[in-house]
């Protein structure tokens, strides 16, 4: 059976000096969920909240350096060689690694930028080819403006309407776009010459400081250059790769021990310290109370002090949910949709049961069930997903459903002989002949589902002592009184007696409406407190005539909204008659039809049910008694995951 | 006659594969977030950068240095990127040899023209820039060579060297005497009645239903033509709608005297709202285009024109013709971009000169 993991409140006092210690023990024990001291002990004069600076940071910035230089991906590993390492002693050798790995990333950095640069006037200069003068000593003329760059093609052809102006540009190399080359001009008329360049998109090309001699000399050159600075940053890679195999394993050390640290450190800002003592407060489910207060043994100077959480009103109790195995899986839903407050009910098991149930029914097919299910041990025990665990269950109600309906794999003749065997008649149950009997007992199996979830609302808001939702409300006794009273007059209308005479009316139907209108004013009455209209009585009369109108309303159609359920089962088996229909078109290709449809039905009609059970589940059960405002139970655990040294 | 006739709409009629070419390639055309993306950027560099790595201008500017291209030369590239599309569409299925595909080809031949009246025509002539803007890239196509007409020092000079051109017996008549300037305004209305006349007659060509659906087309952009100039005339230079009317276009989808109308409006206020009970003002209107921006409306009406066509036709003269107005669009809205990015213009407002 599900429910809610009792808590006891507990108050951790002791010497400010022992703090660390403590916040050790309580990650350690894996039970205790921290909550600020501040909330329950009000900082004053003597007393305040601990906000010191974070000593371990600047280790662990060492290591986000190193791990941004060279990509390491750190990970938790056993560090019982630093336990009693100090700060100082950590941080100098991090920060000797790192000046190391810098050092050898410098030098790769430095080769690739020369290589860089080489590659790029490697480009530059290979176009000057034709020119069999010295570079630089074209480049220092002081007579004329020298200027190497590139055209395009079609700016080329209408250098032929400047013949008459003081340039001249020499054709170098030329590619698909654009002819590489060179232009002089006298220093006289060298702005004109660049206007005109300038209009044919003319782009200067600068030759790098590094480059001489001749345009063939000074190729060859570059491509020297460009293996040796080649060479040596595959040097530099290498030694910097093997530096850091080298200390990969020390680095996750100390990544694993400052993190551990700085994670505990951080814990501080939740104690409040009063003079020279330290005050933590937090949470401990009841059944790891007594394993808690024994870790504190080695600490007698800190005082644990514990009482039930539901005797304690400051904060309320973090919710921790205890489900059994078979309905484990199903609280994903439950944690989807909010928890639930601590005097709330575990919702986990009646989900499980109607969600099981319900999917059972809309999926119904034996083989298609056994896929699921199998499907699901794979996910859940290989990948460790708990939809997968939630489908084994799932795959195995639509399993028995699905014998119950004579299907396997959409076929319904395989079952057939063997009910006759054991003298069965009435089975297999056929959905598409029996249409009408598929959408009332859906609607039956809504009826009690919504009956189970007013009783549950009854119960929980008894025990929360809300006698207005519990008794009067659309949830509660009158409500529950009310739709009982109007769904048996309806079958019974049907089934062709008439029970709605003498008092049955006035009794079932009206006075619980009537109690239902005034329910606040009852509620209020009940539990002692004075009733206002906040708005005036017209007010009051007119929105909760439009409210019962809704509760009405709401019953209609929350009842006929699990007509669906009788849908999808024969929107099932419609499906898997038309892939059988293909397959008898087809003989010749019916194995691949018949696999094909079912995997396409499979996924189809499972992604589909999936979610309409899911809605179900939310709108028409958890609506009716769950509120879902419960804040998770987080024991104090480091976190290595997620850190930005890691990422 | 006869047959050259039904050879020619039998090649129309089974021109799939093009059809089907032009299809994919305005399935890779901007959209709205291209150009959006295209407004955010900073720099020039950045835009054409952008249009490098992420549109189908990719293959025109691989070659192009975007860290170090001047603007004038992207767009130059662009142009000539959207030309050569054209090049390959109407060479594809050998349509080229059918008179109604040179069109384009028409339309540059007879743009820099103009151009070179109104360059003969200047008193500051600046060769330098008119250089730079021919399009030398088209000049193996182009009935005259391009090539000298910088060098040209006349009308006159321009009219002998257009011999044996269609637009020679064109511009002798318009040919000032003694070496005065010519009447621009004669020459573009001369020169565009010839464009329109030539594409009514190859288009007639074809068969019946496509003769009708590129006249329609066509017919639509020489009423926004008339329409822009009417209103100009009228707006700005208060002519009468006799004078206006005599220099317009004497084709179009809309009757003759419904254009008149529009002409003989009394202002600009009266042409807006004389417009605005126009079909095409309602249609401006239904599709919220700012008549008041009479220009960019023009351009959008006669953008969503081609469009409809390009998606509901299949024949290849009129996926061609739509479709090359639409590359030419996608052209103009880039370098408006780009020109706003140089300028700072805030992207809103150039959002609103689009034509998407």
């Amino acid at each position: 059976m599900s429910s809610i993991e009792r808590m006891e409140y507990v108050n951790i006092s002791g010497p400010a000096g022992l703090l660390d210690r403590t916040l050790r023990v309580i990650s350690d024990s894996g039970s205790f969920h921290i909550e600020p001291a501040s909330k329950v002990i009000a900082p004053s004069e003597d007393s305040y909240v601990p906000h010191d600076d974070d000593p371990y940071a600047p280790a662990l910035a060492v290591l986000a350096d190193i791990s941004s230089m060279c990509g390491i991906k750190y990970s938790e590993v056993p560090c019982d060689s630093l336990k009693n390492a100090s700060l100082q002693r950590m941080f100098k050798t991090v920060n000797s690694i790192k000046s190391r790995i810098a050092k050898k990333s410098n030098d790769m950095q430095y080769a690739s930028d020369r290589l860089n640069e080489n590659e790029q006037a490697l480009t530059q200069v290979e176009h000057l080819m034709g020119l069999d003068v010295d570079i630089r000593s074209l480049m220092s003329c002081t007579s004329f403006r020298v200027s190497f760059g590139k055209l395009p093609k079609d700016s080329y052809e209408k250098l032929s309407y400047y013949e008459d102006k003081p340039f001249v540009f020499i054709l170098l190399s030329d590619d698909d776009e654009y002819c590489w080359g060179v232009y002089f001009s006298p220093l006289s008329s060298a702005k004109e010459t660049e206007r005109i360049f300038e209009s044919l998109y003319y782009e200067r090309v600068e030759i790098p400081g590094f480059v001489h001699g001749k345009a063939e000399d000074a190729v060859k050159n570059i491509r020297e250059h460009i293996e040796k600075y080649t060479k040596r940053r595959d040097d530099a890679q290498k030694a910097l790769d093997e530096l850091i195999k080298e200390n990969k394993s020390v680095l996750c050390e100390h990544y694993t021990r400052l993190t551990e640290l700085h994670e505990l450190f951080a814990l501080r800002s939740k104690a409040v310290i009063t003079g020279d003592r330290f005050d933590l407060v937090g949470f401990v489910p009841k059944r790891s109370a007594e394993d808690f207060r024994k870790a504190f043994g080695e600490l007698p100077e800190v005082g644990v002090m514990m009482k039930p959480s539901d005797k304690f009103d400051a904060i309320s109790p973090p919710i921790k949910l205890r489900n059994s195995k078979l309905a484990e899986p199903f609280g994903m839903f439950v944690e989807m949709y909010g928890l639930p407050s601590y005097d709330g009910i575990n919702p986990t098991t009646l989900v499980a049961l109607t969600y099981t149930l319900l999917f059972g029914i809309m999926f119904g097919d034996l083989g298609q069930g056994i896929c699921v299910c199998l499907l699901g041990l794979f996910l859940w025990k290989k990948k460790n997903m708990r939809l997968g665990a939630v489908m084994t269950r799932l795959g195995v109600s639509s399993a028995i459903f699905g014998t119950l309906f004579g299907s396997v794999f959409g076929t319904e003749e395989l079952l057939v002989p063997v009910y006759r065997s054991m003298g069965i008649d009435f089975l297999p149950f056929r959905s598409m002949e029996n249409i009408n009997t598929v959408l009332y007992g859906a609607i039956g199996i809504g009826v009690a589902i919504i009956i189970i979830s007013m009783l549950v609302n009854i119960v929980v808001k008894f025990r929360q002592k809300d006698f207005e939702s519990s008794v009067f409300s659309n949830n509660g006794i009158c409500g529950l009184v009310f739709f009982c009273a109007l769904i048996f007059g309806v079958v019974s209308a049907f089934m062709g007696k008439n029970v709605m005479k003498g008092l049955y009316v006035p009794l079932l139907i009206i006075l619980p409406l009537i109690l239902m209108f005034f329910r606040e004013p009852l509620g209020c009455a009940v539990a002692g407190k004075k009733f206002r209209f906040e708005n005036g009585v017209g007010d009051f009369i007119a929105s909760n005539f439009f409210e019962c109108f809704e509760f009405f309303l709401g019953y209609a159609t929350n009842t006929l909204s699990f007509v669906r359920v009788g849908g999808f089962v024969l929107s099932h088996a419609g499906m898997m008659a038309v892939v059988i229909s293909l397959t008898e078109i087809y003989p010749h290709a019916s194995p691949v039809i018949m696999v094909l449809g079912n995997i396409f039905v499979m996924c189809l009609e499972g992604l589909l049910s999936g979610i309409q059970v899911l809605r179900l589940e939310f709108y028409e059960i958890f609506s009716r008694f769950y509120d879902g405002s419960g804040r998770p139970f987080v024991p104090v655990k480091v976190n290595f995951g997620e850190h930005p040294e890691n990422t | 006659m006869e047959t050259e006739r039904k050879k020619r709409s039998d090649v129309a009629r089974f021109a799939p594969a093009t059809v089907a070419k032009i299809r994919v390639l305005h399935g890779r055309q901007l959209k709205a977030e291209d150009y959006a993306e295209l407004m955010a950027c900073r720099t020039v560099n950045e835009a054409a950068a952008y249009l490098k790595t992420s549109t189908h201008f990719g293959d025109a500017l691989s070659a192009v240095d975007t860290n170090t291209a001047h603007r004038g030369m992207i767009e130059d590239v662009l142009r000539k990127s959207v030309f050569y599309e054209y090049k390959r569409i109407t060479d594809f299925e050998r349509l080229n040899k059918q008179g109604f595909y040179n069109f384009c080809i028409i339309r540059e031949e007879i743009a820099e023209l103009l151009r070179c009246i109104r360059y003969l025509n200047a008193d500051d002539k600046n060769a330098v820039k008119y250089i730079q803007n021919l399009p030398l890239y088209i000049n193996k196509y182009t009935s005259f060579d391009m090539q000298k007409l910088p060098q040209l020092g006349s009308f006159g000079e321009l009219v002998e060297y257009l011999d044996k051109t269609p637009y020679k017996p064109i511009m002798k008549k318009l040919c000032p005497p003694g070496g005065e300037k010519a009447d621009f305004t004669k020459c573009e209305i001369a020169l565009r009645t010839y464009y329109f006349s030539r594409l009514f007659e190859t288009a007639g060509y074809f068969d019946e239903k496509t003769t009708e659906k590129l006249y329609e087309l066509v017919g639509v952009q020489v009423d926004m033509i008339n329409i822009i100039n009417g209103y100009r005339m009228n707006a700005y230079f208060h002519e009468e709608g006799k004078t206006i009317e005599s220099l317009m276009l004497p084709f179009g989808k809309t009757a003759a005297k419904k254009m008149f109308d529009l002409y003989d409006s009394a202002d600009a206020a009266d042409f807006m709202a004389r417009l605005g009970r126009t079909y095409y003002g309602r249609l401006m209107h239904e599709n919220g285009f700012d008549a008041y921006d009479l220009e960019t409306a023009a351009q959008k009406l006669k953008f969503m024109y081609a469009r409809k066509a390009l998606s509901d036709s299949q024949e290849a003269p009129v996926v061609v013709y739509a479709f090359e107005h639409l590359m030419q669009n996608e052209v103009s809205n880039v370098i408006r971009v780009i020109e706003s990015v140089r300028y700072g213009v805030p992207a809103s407002e150039t959002e609103r000169i689009l034509v998407i």
